[in-house]
């Protein structure tokens, strides 16, 4: 069956700081959708992204977010962020293997002429249920080719990542 | 010549996006169907489209082998105050898990505003409540995301969002959030009911095809 949902690129990672899927944005598509079934981290710690351009990880303070987090057995809080260096908190890892997910859809990367935004929904087991959804956005009219996760401490104990096209 | 197509050198290993060589259409299909060849067509596969008619629950009872699968549904009832909600199986459905689940999700309405709603001892994880859905032109419609629902070592989670009509003032309603089910075991179905009273409608069951 055809469908609209096109496999670009994954790559993995166990043990390191940060994982990138570089050059996984093109012009063939405007939409995306990346989604990470496999994470762990060393230690409780948040799980940030960046985006990627030609010159690498872009680190400045370009970056807005607000992402609600809900959780099964407390109350809600949220995350927001204005001219930060990454969009924070978009998923948690606590060192455990039994489960977390990302879903996120990410907007127009490879436009030079607009910013780059994401959509995410995701979720991770802490004791309890934590969910997130939330957006973000790169606030630079550029070309980006990548994006970039990393745990706000420790290491990511093991992290798969897939990115697809969804064809217009 | 080597096992699939002309390869000058036979030891090139065939894979999705990194074929190489001269292939014939029976090559193609043979590496195809040996997982080996290049995707044409996408990676949203259709397990199953279920049509229900005034029944208690659509059960999916054929998964596949996906890491991530997604579910579309739009459904209407006989009920006008009713929740949808979904359970696993792990014995293809003969029976499903009915306690311990936990869910957190908001709900928005057009004159309620937002409401946490969440559980931690739950019989099912909640994708609607508070819907109406018997009155014409009323109707459960969105989507899950389920995630790991066939790792023994990983729980089940899913994402979901619904929309619908609410059951005091027919205003429209939305649920966002999240499921879980943790305990560590396989599931082999799942299935999405109401609470009380039937559904008709239709419910499609996809996976998505990885690659690594």
């Amino acid at each position: 069956m055809a469908t609209n949902l096109q496999f670009i690129k994954s790559t993995s990672g166990s043990g390191v700081s940060s994982l990138s899927v570089t050059d996984c944005f093109n012009s063939n598509y405007d939409v995306y959708q990346v989604l990470v079934t496999k994470l762990q981290t060393s230690t409780s710690a948040n799980i940030d992204v960046r985006f990627i351009n030609a010159s690498g990880v872009v680190t400045g303070a370009t970056y807005n977010e607000a992402i609600q987090v809900l959780i099964s057995n407390s109350g809600y809080s949220g995350i927001t962020g204005e001219g930060v260096t990454s969009i924070g908190g978009i998923n948690f890892g606590n060192g455990s293997s039994v489960g977390a997910s990302i879903n996120m859809t990410v907007f127009r990367p490879h436009d030079s002429s607009s910013f780059t935004f994401l959509n995410d929904q995701s979720n991770a087991w802490t004791g309890a249920l934590q969910g997130y959804k939330g957006i973000g956005v790169e606030k630079t009219a550029q070309t980006i080719t990548g994006i970039n996760f990393f745990p706000s401490s420790g290491t990511l104990t093991e992290m798969e990542i897939a990115v697809y096209g969804i064809k217009g | 010549m080597s096992e699939f197509g002309y390869i000058p050198d036979s030891s090139v290993e065939q894979k999705p996006f990194s074929n190489k060589g001269i292939f014939s259409p029976t090559d193609i299909y043979n590496l195809d169907q040996a997982d080996k060849w290049t995707p044409q067509l996408g990676q949203l596969e259709l397990i199953e489209t279920q049509t229900a008619s005034s029944d208690s629950t659509i059960n999916f009872d054929t998964l596949g082998s996906y890491n991530i699968h997604f579910l579309t549904y739009t459904l209407t009832g006989n009920s006008a105050d009713v929740g949808l909600f979904s359970r696993f199986s792990k014995d293809g459905g003969s029976s499903f898990r009915d306690s311990s689940y936990h869910y957190a999700q908001i709900r928005g309405d057009g004159e309620g505003g937002f409401t946490d709603v969440k559980s931690t001892s739950m019989w099912a994880m909640q994708l609607s409540d508070g819907a109406n859905v018997a009155s014409s032109g009323h109707a459960f419609n969105g989507y899950v995301y389920y995630y790991n629902l066939q790792h023994a070592t990983k729980y089940s989670l899913n994402t979901n969002i619904s929309s619908y009509t609410d059951k005091n003032a027919a205003t429209s309603a939305m649920n966002y959030g999240s499921g879980a089910y943790p305990v560590l075991e396989s599931h082999t179905a799942l299935n999405i009911f109401p609470n009380t009273g039937n559904i008709s409608g239709t419910a499609s069951l996809y996976g998505i095809k990885e690659y690594s």
